[in-house]
């Protein structure tokens, strides 16, 4: 039963794989073998970035004494990845699926539907957890940290951080659950939380990694520390040198956790999943509705269906609150910022020049992110025959869905580059640059995402987690923007010689308002005609 | 007001719908009879301009959904036989956006929409979010959003399905009302009784022909419409 639970769900996530969305047919042996070995192409990819940062730490590993520090690093940035990838949608993967009510009618165990729905949270924690435990462990058996007794240890360690992973998301996963369901509002509950959650997570895990760097110079009191506070990952990290007992003790520890969490879980989940205990009932009250234009109720349903899913937001729409909160923490520790700034820019003068560069790449790769409008096509699920079947053009939904993407990320991205333009003592011109280029990427991140949204539709799904972050649409929308952002980027740090790093950006910006122009009329054409028929 | 003609629309090699024609006038309401898979629910959808169709022509008051959907579409009204909505909206918010694609002045709504939902008892609870809706509450509230912007032609597919009693006897008297005031209705039902109640037209498909269609007296003649149906599926 837990098999056919577990086929199930995995069959909804990699359905795309296998079977043409659009056409309902299944794509040829060919067809699947390309496109697993394009995921696994991305996934390597994304190993090398590791890798290459765990071989710039491998001198830790020439020094018995400072091995367990570089996996103890490892670690927590496996636990920090894993977490960050699954957390947004624990709460949506274990109580919100479209299909709970179908399956608790049937002959099935609550605590092995449960089981079933932990078994795909583990899932995404592993396949995040992995990629920086993997890259970091073969690191180390390269360079000179190998044997049968590692091995073996690495790559258990591998299942049971994903397992770490899944307890941490899975209690925060409840929690919400447990508060959300005496709440209105709960999407936003659930974001606020989340986000609560996430920031006392990495104020954290920053911070522990600040203390076992500054406590690199003084081995004692690491040791003792650790072995105090951070008890977890010290086991872990000795268990990945080898050490059996600590790799006993590290099992042990997790699984009798999870064994917890799971027993936590099992006795509130058909609770949860049934009732909705706060709710009142809205009292009506008749009036007349204010009219609107057609383009202003197709603006005002697609932010609806934005701020009413918390999986929706804190997947594709996480920068737009990020963003202010950093230019807000950059003006208040904008002076320490400036000194650092400073003598780096005594060391390195063309440091100074490359800031609006790096100002737009960070905006730029947190905007690449917020890819809100990629899902939205996906998102009409079921309920597409409502807009297709009304008098109003498909380009007139799809730019509905465009502009709100624009507007939300534009609000967001623009006031608060020119805030860190500003505390970084960026001149007027660079700052308008910076503005530009930035003004001309939301455009282009807005219609790439949505281009892909309409090629790569899902329309037949159980789960929003499914189309907000599995589809291969939503990956592809990252990738397609970080991938633009990085080449204008490298663009303007090529002219540099040639040009000033302002006139670069706006070169940047007209170059990238070619393929945004003809996304929109792609959109606009092609695009309408495959929304209509979808 | 509804011309079918020779419609066909494949899916790979299988013909759904096969030279289906049909003609509704004003006035008229015209139940659409087949088997599960018989192709009622393709044709509903080809009328409608959410499905591209293969061959043949298809006109609303004179207008070629192919050519002028947005007309067609709004001379039109369209319930399918799973009303999924909007989750995230209330009632009053889903048609309130209906109104507003469809330019219905703020007083004339609140009248339409009060109209109808209270004989549906459904006013009471315009304000609830539609994912707290039971299927028949949304089945109420798709009807509601179909009466709203006056449309001349209604398309249905088994639209008595999850309604109560009440709530299905309300829709027949709005049925018969709504083409008494020179409106047309097509739709699907597999509850023979009422077809043959209701129906001025009546059009029986079978593997996606047509192989019975005219007024209610000339398809049933002397036979209930139940037996001329079994008789035709045999």
């Amino acid at each position: 039963m837990l098999k056919a639970l577990v086929i199930k769900q995995y069959r909804e996530v990699f359905k795309g794989y296998y079977v043409n969305r659009k056409t309902g047919e299944g794509r040829s042996t060919a067809g699947v073998l390309s496109l697993f070995a394009l995921y696994g192409v991305i996934m390597l990819l994304l190993c090398g970035v590791f890798y290459a940062l765990f071989l710039s730490m491998t001198p830790l590993l020439g020094t018995e004494d400072f091995r367990w520090l570089y996996f103890a690093v490892a670690g927590l940035l496996s636990v920090m990845l894993g977490v960050f990838g699954s957390v947004f949608n624990t709460y949506a993967a274990l109580y919100q699926p479209g299909d709970n009510e179908m399956l608790l009618s049937m002959p099935i165990p609550p605590t092995t539907l449960l089981l079933s729905r932990l078994l795909l949270t583990y899932g995404m924690s592993l396949q995040y957890s992995a990629l920086v435990w993997l890259p970091a462990v073969l690191c180390a058996w390269l360079h000179g940290c190998a044997g049968t007794a590692v091995v073996l240890f690495d790559l258990l360690l591998a299942l049971l951080i994903a397992l770490f992973v899944t307890v941490l998301t899975c209690i925060l996963g409840w929690a919400v659950a447990q508060i959300a369901s005496r709440l209105k509002n709960k999407s936003f509950i659930t974001v606020l939380l989340s986000l609560a959650f996430i920031g006392a997570y990495y104020f954290v895990c920053l911070r522990s990694q600040d203390f076992l760097m500054s406590l690199v110079a003084n081995q004692e009191k690491v040791s003792g520390v650790i072995r105090t506070w951070g008890r977890l990952t010290y086991l872990l990290s000795r268990a990945a040198g080898g050490h059996g007992p600590s790799m006993l003790l590290y099992a042990l520890v997790v699984l009798a956790l999870a064994l917890g969490c799971f027993v936590l879980l099992s006795r509130s989940y058909v609770g949860i999943v049934t009732k909705n205990r706060g709710e009142k009932k809205a009292v009506y009250r008749r009036g007349a509705g204010k009219a609107r234009s057609v383009h202003a109720a197709l603006l005002d349903r697609e932010l609806r269906h934005f701020t009413s899913s918390a999986v929706y937001m804190l997947n594709c729409g996480l920068g737009v609150a990020l963003l202010p909160a950093v230019a807000a923490m950059l003006v208040w520790k904008g002076a320490e910022v400036c000194a650092a700034l400073g003598e780096l820019a005594a060391m390195a003068p063309e440091l100074e020049t490359m800031l609006p560069l790096a100002v737009v790449s960070a905006v730029a790769m947190v905007v690449g992110l917020d890819g809100i409008a990629t899902p939205s096509v996906s998102l009409e699920g079921k309920s597409i025959w409502v807009v297709q079947s009304l008098p109003v053009p498909a380009a007139l939904v799809l730019r509905a869905k465009a502009e709100l993407c624009i507007l939300l990320n534009a609000l967001s991205a623009l006031p608060s580059a020119a805030v860190i333009c500003v505390v970084l003592g960026l001149g007027l011109l660079p700052t308008l640059s910076v503005l530009l280029f930035l003004l001309v990427f939301v455009c282009y991140a807005a219609l790439l995402g949505l281009t892909l949204g309409v090629k790569m539709v899902n329309l037949s799904w159980t789960s929003e987690t499914t189309v907000n972050k599995q589809s291969m649409n939503v990956i592809f929308s990252w990738l397609g923007g970080w991938g633009s952002a990085i080449a204008c980027v490298g663009l303007c740090v090529l002219l540099r010689g040639a040009l000033p790093t302002e006139l670069g950006l706006v070169l940047a910006a007209a170059l990238l308002a070619l393929p945004t122009v003809l996304l929109g009329r792609w959109l606009r054409t092609r695009g309408a005609e495959s929304f209509e028929v979808m | 007001m509804l011309k079918i003609e020779h419609l066909t629309k494949r899916y790979g090699e299988k013909k759904a719908v096969d030279d289906l024609c049909l003609h509704i006038a004003p006035g008229e309401i015209c139940g659409f009879i087949g088997h599960n898979g018989a192709g009622k629910t393709t044709t509903l959808k080809s009328v409608v301009g959410i499905l591209q169709f293969d061959e043949g022509e298809i006109t609303i008051d004179g207008l070629s959904i192919r050519r002028e959907p947005l007309s067609c579409k709004r001379k039109i009204a369209y319930i399918p036989d799973n009303p999924d909505l909007y989750n995230y909206m209330t009632g009053i918010q889903y048609l309130n956006f209906i109104a507003d694609i469809f330019a219905v002045p703020a007083a004339e709504r609140e009248r339409r929409i009060h109209a109808v939902s209270d004989a549906f008892s459904l006013t009471d609870d315009l304000a609830q979010s539609i994912s707290a809706y039971s299927h028949g509450m949304k089945q109420k509230l798709a009807i509601v959003g179909a009466w709203l912007h006056e449309p001349r032609l209604i398309l249905m597919d088994e639209p008595f399905v999850g309604l109560d009693p009440r709530a299905s006897h309300h829709l027949k008297e709005m049925m018969r009302e709504f083409c008494d005031r020179g409106g047309a209705i097509f739709f699907s039902t597999h509850v023979l009784e009422v077809a043959e109640k209701l129906c001025d037209q009546v059009a029986i498909i079978r593997g996606g022909r047509l192989v019975r269609s005219g007024s209610m007296e000339e398809v049933r003649g002397d036979e209930s419409l139940e037996e001329v149906f079994l008789e035709l599926e045999d």
